[in-house]
């Protein structure tokens, strides 16, 4: 710490404007939502109905409201787990350098960089049942049981949004988890090496455990991604078909701008939050018990 | 002996490049589908239609003017902020940290509804304005990690040096501590930067009016509009994604090290 004379009072000159935006996009909304839940309320008119926990009744019974806990379940399993098995096996396959590597690395990674709106876009086309590429292609080859109006059944739609989210975020996965092998000692492999460790052996006894930050940190991420869920759904499914793709974002959206219930999509706002801080008490957990770092 | 451990060696290599190949394809294959679908029908013509006919440069303009609003706010927001909380000493200042970094857990979508009020109440709907203050709290927290972990690494004996010359703390800052920590602060402008271009919920709710329309909404509407014309189209969604593609390639090795200073050490 350098001890400036007038330390205190530069201090809070410093963080006071983040804190200004913070308080006022993020605690404010916070109260706002909490309080406009006991509401029936179109977010357009000045008189607001006072309906108690009527909002929090509707939503338990809601059953689309039950699709969008189970996607956020469903989204937050398989991309955690697929992109961290496949980030870890990938950033193994990248540890040692060969000719086109660092190439491949960088084209690996770019999905996560591009807007999920037009990658969106991109396979919704992609995908089209009649004049896209995906079905001619399951033609050509003869795998035509494969060809099919995946986005259109209820039943596959929301595997179709999961599946292009790990297309995006696999890379960054293993941008993150090459970076933390980087920093691990290659006296160890050595040593593991001599002993007559295999390499499946050395990838689950050394690499994986000493990854675990990395793990911890992208399982965080992606809950909330989870969480977020958003322009992937909107231009694909938009919510469809028959809710089966909604997600707490999607769902939220069409509550307070399409059907004009903005005291029922505070009540949605509250439980995310909800979700979001029990994250963050598991988060804390881990993070002071040492257990990780 | 010798021979088959070389013989094992030449398969293990074989099967990387095999992997890393697939890989690589897996990525590219639906980018090239995009280039190719987009010069169906009209060719080339398509591109000159899409950059001629549809002002398209209008909403690349709106997205930079917005992007570049958001990456000035919140780079300097967390230069002073990241500064203070490593290099300053005052009460309560790790209760400061932790708020602000719990904005990191905000799910975007759960704030829209009382920040399209607050926007509403103001009467800034569908400007420029009404974005930056979303913006700054969804963007500058993952941001200040890596500027903070930046000046974290600057010595202080440094910073000390230069206060025994007499160098007030503004001075010190400015001149020493952010050309210092130059790696960290150009890697939180890039993911600023892609984080603002990229957003599509809010620019969604908050603009309607089309002057006003960034480049990441347009997609929508063009679909709406080239429904049938899958040329068009797909030369539009071109188009909006090169700029980002090309920057990326330049500045990729600032873009992957941002991405694990932000997210591995906390």
């Amino acid at each position: 710490m350098v001890n400036y004379k007038n330390s205190k009072m530069l201090g809070y000159l410093f963080v006071i404007p983040l804190c200004i935006f913070v308080t006022v996009f993020m605690v404010y909304p916070i109260i706002f939502n909490v309080q406009n839940s006991f509401y029936d309320w179109n977010g357009i008119a000045a008189d607001k109905i006072f309906i108690g926990i009527q909002n929090y009744i509707e939503l338990l019974k809601d059953p689309v409201f039950k699709t969008v806990l189970k996607n956020f379940l469903l989204f937050a399993v398989l991309t955690v787990g697929v992109q961290s098995i496949l980030g870890i096996l990938i950033a193994n396959l990248f540890r040692k350098k060969f000719f086109g590597r660092d190439i491949s690395k960088a084209v690996i990674f770019m999905p996560a960089v591009l807007s999920s709106v037009i990658i969106g876009q991109i396979f919704f086309r992609i995908m089209d049942p009649n004049i896209g590429y995906l079905n001619a292609f399951f033609n050509a080859v003869g795998l035509d049981f494969l060809a099919g109006s995946w986005l259109s059944d209820p039943k596959t739609a929301f595997f179709v949004i999961i599946i292009i989210n790990i297309w995006q975020w696999t890379g960054y996965s293993v941008t993150l988890y090459y970076g933390a092998m980087m920093g691990i000692s290659n006296d160890l492999y050595e040593a593991a090496k001599i002993d007559g460790a295999s390499g499946f052996q050395i990838l689950t006894r050394i690499t994986v455990p000493l990854v675990r930050g990395t793990t911890y940190n992208l399982t965080i991420i992606g809950v909330i991604g989870a969480l977020k869920q958003y322009d992937l759904v909107s231009v694909m499914t938009g919510g469809g078909p028959a809710n089966s793709t909604q997600t707490f974002a999607t769902y939220m959206y069409e509550a307070a701008f399409t059907n004009f219930r903005q005291g029922y999509a505070c009540t949605i706002a509250v439980v995310m939050f909800v979700i979001a801080m029990i994250i963050t008490v598991i988060q804390l957990r881990l993070y002071n018990s040492k257990s990780i770092y | 002996m010798v021979v088959s451990v070389k013989k094992k060696k030449t398969i293990k290599s074989f099967l990387t490049y095999l992997v890393t190949i697939f890989l690589a394809a897996l990525i590219i294959i639906p980018i090239a589908i995009l280039v190719y679908g987009s010069l169906k029908g009209g060719g080339l013509q398509n591109y000159i239609d899409i950059l001629t006919n549809y002002h398209i440069e209008n909403y690349f303009k709106n997205s930079i003017i917005i992007t570049l609003l958001v990456v000035a706010l919140v780079v300097i927001m967390d230069i002073l902020a990241g500064f203070a909380l490593s290099k300053l000493n005052f009460p309560g200042k790790n209760f400061i940290y932790i708020f602000l970094l719990s904005a990191l857990l905000l799910p975007a979508a759960a704030i829209m509804v009382p920040v399209f009020q607050i926007s509403s109440g103001m009467g800034i709907l569908n400007t420029y304005i009404s974005l930056l203050g979303p913006y700054v709290v969804l963007i500058a927290p993952f941001n200040l990690l890596t500027v903070k972990n930046g000046f974290d690494a600057l010595p202080n004996t440094v910073l000390e040096a230069a206060l025994i010359d007499g160098c007030t703390t503004f001075k010190a800052l400015w001149k020493i501590a952010v050309p210092m920590c130059k790696p960290s602060i150009v890697m939180a402008v890039i993911w600023t930067f892609l984080s603002s271009w990229n957003e599509y919920l809010f620019a969604s709710i908050m603009l309607r009016n089309d002057s006003v329309l960034t480049i990441t909404v347009i997609p929508t509407k063009f679909q709406q509009m080239y429904g049938g014309n899958t040329g068009k189209l797909f030369a539009s969604l071109f188009i909006i994604i090169v700029p980002v593609m090309a920057v990326y390639f330049i500045l990729q090795k600032f873009v992957t090290s941002g991405a694990t200073d932000g997210a591995v050490k906390e």
